[in-house]
């Protein structure tokens, strides 16, 4: 497995994680999650654009 | 002069889309359009319908070709759905919550403005379309850069860059809009430092000028400058080269617009202009954006060389995506293996995208500003013009080009005057077929312009109003 696929799963990894915060009930923090989901959906997008395969399914 | 710093293969994310095939790169393209239609198909209305109209679904796009028979979507398009469920329209394709950004477009067509709502992950992706041309302009984490282009507002152009900068771990100077001229010529004999420039081109031709009149050479003072990068209009490649002779290092251009959520393209290391003095080529990030370019009047693909208009569909936004966008911008295409550099991307030429509706219709001759900015600005002892279209007592249309000279040409005998005056009406008839009238004014006279020049005015309809 390549560095880049590493860097991938690692992404789709946080994301995972990071869907879970959204569901906090604090207001406060819960939009700053989103914000956070939202920077890692960018960065997968970005990192796996290369990727056919990635590119149909993300 | 310095050269941009090479990012070939430097990075993992960017090297696959470098080196792989066209055909390779034409497959990724119809996955991720394939996608993008599934995820409009169930959840934007006003495409689903414009699918359905074709009789088209998702899956019945097995190829390019199959994707150019969706209809183009315009801007009337927009504005109409806009009114009929506002304030997004139909297109929003979001839930309305989920939007933390409203950016609307300029609204100098006069039309309309349309508006588009945008997610946190679109406005990321916002920011990565500006970071990435920049990168490959040259600019690294740690340097600092000048940003002359108004920050904020409504429009993409005002947002995506502060975005873009921040990605890029820049140091971000957002000097436009906030500081006149001569006080940003102020901060950067303060500042020592500078590495790189974002700015409109007319506002890197005035910036320029304002070292010229205090008698600084910009690489004199900021010898560290590694590249300076332009937005929103054409010029003379003569004028490229001189502000790179002047800043001593490599001028680059992007192409841009809210409906491609920031660059569509820009100039790979070879620069805006090429070392053997032709234009630099624009290469299409086509894996975020399917950009065609086609003849507006029939809607096929341009061939090599050929002038279209950009059609724009989005490939990862998810906001108030575009489709088949028609932009009404023209540019020239070229495939990709018309440079050197051998991306597969393929390109529009530098300093030539124009409006087909900017256009100006003056004794029968079809004349686009641009030309004019082209014979004018390679003369370089010129500093701004404008330009104005009008009604005689005769009820003649004329034209009038307003000149300002630069300081240092204002002590031109009167006899190299008219030759530059004779040489410069020469050029323009010679491009556009039609001959203008030229009067030199002081510089004080004319407007400046902050961000996209507004040279031409067009009095034609009052000058008939006024006689009735």
């Amino acid at each position: 497995m390549s560095a880049d696929d590493d860097e991938l799963r690692i992404l789709e990894t946080l994301r995972r994680e990071a869907e879970q915060l959204l569901a906090s009930p604090d207001p406060l923090m819960r939009s700053q999650y989103q914000h956070l989901y939202g920077r890692i959906t960018a960065l997968i997008a970005i990192k796996a654009c290369a990727m056919p395969d990635s590119a149909a399914s993300t | 002069m310095k050269e941009t710093q090479a990012f070939f293969a430097r990075s993992a994310a960017l090297a696959p889309l470098e080196r792989m095939t066209r055909g390779e790169l034409d497959r990724l393209l119809i996955a991720k359009l394939r996608r993008q239609l599934e995820r409009v198909w169930r959840a934007n209305p006003f495409y689903r319908r414009k699918m359905e109209s074709a009789k088209l679904g998702p899956e019945d796009i097995r190829s390019l070709a199959d994707f150019r028979r969706i209809p183009l979507s315009t801007k009337e398009d927009f504005l109409a759905d806009q009114q009929a469920a506002p304030p997004f329209g139909s297109r929003l394709g979001v839930p309305r919550e989920e939007v933390v950004l409203v950016n609307l477009t300029g609204g100098t067509s006069g039309k309309g403005q349309e508006i588009y709502g945008r997610t946190q992950h679109d406005v990321a992706v916002q920011g990565f379309l500006h970071y990435l041309p920049w990168y490959m302009a040259g600019l690294r984490p740690g340097q600092m850069a000048l940003n002359c282009v108004p920050a904020g507002g409504l429009t993409t152009g005002g947002w995506g860059p502060p975005e873009g900068f921040r990605i890029a771990g820049a140091t971000a100077v957002h000097v436009g809009g906030a500081l006149s001229t001569d006080a940003k010529v102020d901060l950067l004999e303060r500042l020592g430092e500078l590495h790189f420039i974002y700015a409109s081109t007319n506002y890197m031709h005035t910036l320029t000028e304002a070292f010229r009149r205090r008698g600084i050479r910009p690489a004199n003072l900021l010898p560290m400058m590694q590249g300076i990068f332009l937005v929103a209009e054409g010029y003379p490649a003569e004028w490229a080269r001189a502000i790179e002779e002047a800043w001593q290092c490599r001028v680059h251009e992007g192409y841009g617009s809210t409906q491609g959520a920031g660059f569509v393209c820009s100039t790979c290391e070879q620069g805006a202009v090429r070392a053997d003095g032709r234009r630099g080529l624009m290469h299409i990030f086509e894996w975020l954006n399917y950009t065609e370019v086609v003849d507006p009047e029939t809607g096929a693909p341009v061939g090599p060389g050929e002038e279209g208009e950009i059609v724009l569909t989005n490939l990862d936004i998810q906001g108030s995506p575009v489709l088949r966008f028609s932009t009404r911008d023209k540019a020239r295409w070229f495939p990709n293996d018309a440079c050197d550099c051998r991306r597969p991307w393929h390109c529009i030429e530098a300093g030539g995208v124009g409006r087909y509706d900017d256009m100006l219709k003056i004794r029968g001759n079809n004349v686009w500003p641009l030309a004019v900015d082209q014979v004018i600005f390679a003369h370089p002892e010129i500093a701004e013009y404008t330009g104005r279209v009008f009604v005689d007592d005769a009820g003649r249309t004329e034209v009038e080009i307003r000149l300002a000279l630069k300081a240092e040409a204002l002590g031109l005998a009167a006899s190299a005057k008219e030759r530059l005056l004779a040489s410069i009406r020469d050029g323009i008839k010679e491009r556009t077929n039609v001959l203008m009238q030229l009067r030199e004014v002081p510089i004080a006279e004319l407007p400046q312009f902050l961000y996209k020049a507004r040279r031409w005015t067009d009095e034609r309809k009052s000058g008939y109003a006024a006689k009735k």
